[in-house]
């Protein structure tokens, strides 16, 4: 009985602290929105507290009022502290501010257009909603920005969307495995995501080894990067590589592997205390005689541009030495592939002596 | 000696960070620099990326992405490095359409597969939804070794069907030394019958070799806040090779997978993710499994605390991994940030029985637009039984507006 007495207390308390955990708060704590709703219902107009709109461009002053145009009305205040600290939410302060960065808007233009109906473009203004700032839809609602679209210039309103970082309503969701699989999807939104991803966005991985780093070790100061090489990829590397046949080389130039394996050679003989002795990348029975294991053969087959990344160019010569016509390698063709190209040309002849 | 194409992309990376500079003041030109230092696989380096716009009679854009620093080279000397990795400019028209971009770019579009080059992209758009790109110049080699004789050209063509779809068409080649080494013709549909509801798939042939390269498709339905796809792609890896190499001409087993990723915002501090994928390597098939939560520690995710669990099968490369995270704001523009990865590999031979991996840092704002950050890494890897490291990035941020 005395157990049951406790269970809906521990209960409460245990959803409540799961519900403070996971962000999800009552519609009344939701919003400590500013009184906006209420001050039009009691006739005042927006312009009795936001005055300067009347004059102001696009740029300038933010025209939120402070303390002293609220006692105007409010002659006896209620508290000492600055009445924004409590009425109104600073992030909504905030992204009007940072839509005066970001956006081109003219408030005193739109006030003639508007006959200073401001609720015609601040429509959430009667819903007590905590942001005002009009929605996209709103501003196309009148500015129809055809000719915009087609030239694709946002920069008609938006600044400079690549920093803006606002997101559309209906965006692609970019989820942490975005990166890895977006091309197929950007393969037709160039346009689309060009609006907000500046070439530089395709570069820090696109550029593959042009890179110093990559991104996710130049961003090692935001853990749970999604990224192909997040965490302890370095570890992982040539796991995941065969498992991915060719996906490397979408960012990768074939000097990528050789110029680290040749460093950490050089970085396991000095370290006398690195193990397993030997940094091959290659395991035992990679290369024999005929008839051993010879795990190299299927492995070029998976992933030849992982071979090429340390034998290619005059590295070539390596394979030809046991694979050339008539040599003991034999056949070094993958089951089933029929290789056309001239057997008297490059790349061909340096198997095929003579174009046989 | 420094080679006449390293003058010119000099050049043009000087052109673009002056005209991130020197555009009219009521556009914003924005320049950042990072500087990166890490050990003990000493190297360091200042990366600058600048961007600037202009709008008058054309709009114009800017951009460039460069580095330089120093690492120690495989023999253990310190060696000066650097790349310009991008100086592009770009002139639209939007009133008649077209537009150019010149410079070192990357042209990433329709069934193209992402080209670096030192050359120029041509586009044209028109009101019926017809949008044409040529572009043509000499492929990226790391480090400004550019092979003498190679060049690539191409173009793209695509048109909207009813403000739902999209077709195109795109070809490219380039050459090695004279020789064709690339071949391709990619064909692209997308169509989005709903907001709420993607579809779209490319592939690209190798016309002189004769064989599909890659083909990918995805099948998306998204609410701006969830996400659940199905996607897949198919590879031929011997064809994303150059004709020109040995290893294109042995051939290979193709190469893809097929899958199902989902993202669901369950609350409005908890995502939860999982992707599945089974893999089309044609001589041994496989499969992934991944699932991942994060909780956001306040409503604007400045702290968090996620987890990642990961399966991958594949016969000789099996391995199982575990990852958590946190982010935690502290006081004074501190924040603290801690990572750790173990992965446990079926089949270890000589390589270790784990490979975990540790990064616990510091993050420091002092003030806007200035960001300090240090970490230790370590870890053990197959090919060290451990190793410590440490990282440390300085970022600035200035901008005209």
């Amino acid at each position: 009985m005395s157990r049951r007495r406790w269970l809906l207390p521990v209960a409460l308390v245990a959803t409540t602290a799961c519900a403070a955990i996971l962000g999800i708060k009552p519609e009344a704590s939701q919003e400590r929105a500013f009184e906006h709703h209420e001050h039009a219902v009691a006739g005042v107009h927006c312009l009795n507290c936001h005055d300067g709109i009347r004059k102001t461009g696009e740029t300038g002053e933010l025209n939120i009022p402070s303390k002293a145009a609220c006692v105007k009305c409010h002659e006896k205040p209620h508290d000492q502290r600055e009445c924004g600290d409590c009425h109104g939410l600073p992030f909504a302060r905030g992204g009007a501010m940072r839509a005066r960065e970001v956006l081109r808007f003219d408030h005193a233009k739109h006030r003639t257009e508007t006959k200073t109906d401001c609720v015609r473009c601040h429509a959430d203004a009667g819903s007590g909603a905590a942001i005002l700032r009009p929605k996209m839809a709103e501003c196309l609602s009148c500015h129809g920005h055809d000719d915009e679209f087609m030239a694709k210039d946002c920069q008609a309103c938006h600044v400079d969307l690549q920093t803006e970082g606002t997101v559309p309503e209906d965006h692609f969701v970019h989820s942490p495995t975005f990166g890895s699989d977006h091309a197929s999807v950007a393969a037709h939104a160039d346009s689309m995501c060009a609006t907000c991803h500046s070439e530089r966005t395709c570069a820090a991985c696109h550029a593959g080894d042009m890179m110093p780093a990559a991104p996710e070790r130049l961003a090692f100061d935001t853990p749970g990067m999604g990224g192909l090489h997040a965490a302890g990829f370095l570890a992982r590397h040539a796991d995941e590589s065969a498992n991915a046949g060719g996906l490397c080389t979408s960012c990768h130039a074939p000097e990528s592997c050789s110029s680290c394996h040749e460093r950490e050679q050089r970085l396991s003989k000095q370290a006398a205390a690195a193990t397993p002795p030997s940094i091959n990348p290659h395991p035992a029975g990679w290369i024999g005689p005929p008839g051993a294991p010879n795990l190299h053969g299927p492995a070029v087959w998976r992933d030849p541009a992982g071979c090429e990344a340390c034998h290619g160019g005059a590295g070539e010569q390596l394979c030809v030495s046991c694979h050339a016509v008539g040599a003991a390698g034999g056949n070094p063709h993958a089951p089933g592939s029929r290789p056309r190209g001239d057997l008297a040309a490059r790349p061909c002849v340096a198997c095929h002596l003579g174009g046989r | 000696m420094v080679s006449a194409r390293a003058r010119l992309v000099g050049a043009a990376t000087a052109a673009a960070l002056w005209a991130a500079a020197e555009t009219g003041s009521a556009e914003p030109y924005r320049l950042r620099a990072d500087v990166f230092a890490q050990a003990p696989d000493p190297s360091a380096f200042v990366m600058l990326q600048a961007a600037a716009h202009e709008r008058g009679l054309l709009l114009v854009d800017a951009e460039a992405m460069v580095w330089t620093g120093a690492a120690v080279d495989p023999q253990g000397d310190p060696e000066a490095q650097g790349e310009a990795i991008l100086a592009s400019v770009r002139i639209r028209d939007p009133e008649r359409g077209l537009g150019l971009r010149f410079g070192r770019l990357i042209y990433a579009a329709g069934a193209v597969r992402p080209l670096r080059l030192d050359g120029a992209v041509a586009s044209v758009s028109t009101p019926i939804g017809m949008k044409a790109d040529v572009f043509a110049g000499i492929p990226v080699q790391p480090r400004f070794q550019g092979r003498s004789f190679d060049w690539l050209a191409g173009a793209r063509l695509s048109q909207e069907i009813g403000g739902v779809a999209t077709i195109g068409a795109s070809y490219w080649q380039e050459r090695d030394e004279g020789r064709l080494a690339r071949s391709e013709l990619g064909l692209e549909a997308s169509a989005t019958p709903h907001k709420h509801f993607a579809i779209s798939s490319t592939g690209a042939v190798d016309l002189d070799r004769l064989g599909l390269v890659q083909a990918r498709f995805s099948a998306m339905l998204h609410d701006g806040m969830n996400r659940l796809e199905l996607f897949g792609a198919r590879r031929t890896p011997s064809l994303l090779l150059p004709a020109t190499s040995l290893f294109a001409a042995l051939g290979s087993y193709d190469a893809g997978e097929i899958g199902l990723t989902g993202f669901y915002r369950v609350a409005p501090r908890l995502d939860l993710g999982a992707t599945a994928t089974v893999d089309l390597a044609s001589d041994r098939p496989g499969a992934t499994q991944t699932a991942r939560a994060e909780l956001r520690l306040d409503d604007e995710g400045r702290g968090a605390l996620g987890a990642e669990a990961r399966r991958v099968s594949m016969p000789g490369h099996s391995w199982t991994g575990a990852r958590a995270w946190l982010r935690l704001p502290l006081a004074y523009g501190l924040g603290a940030v801690t990572e750790a990865e173990v992965a446990i590999p079926d089949d270890p031979g000589d390589r270790g029985p784990a490979w975990p991996w540790v990064l616990a840092g510091l993050r420091y704002l002092p003030v806007e637009l200035l960001e300090i950050a240090a970490a230790v890494e370590v870890s053990s890897t197959p090919a060290y039984s451990s190793s410590v490291g440490g990282l440390l990035r300085v970022s600035g941020t200035w901008s005209s507006r």
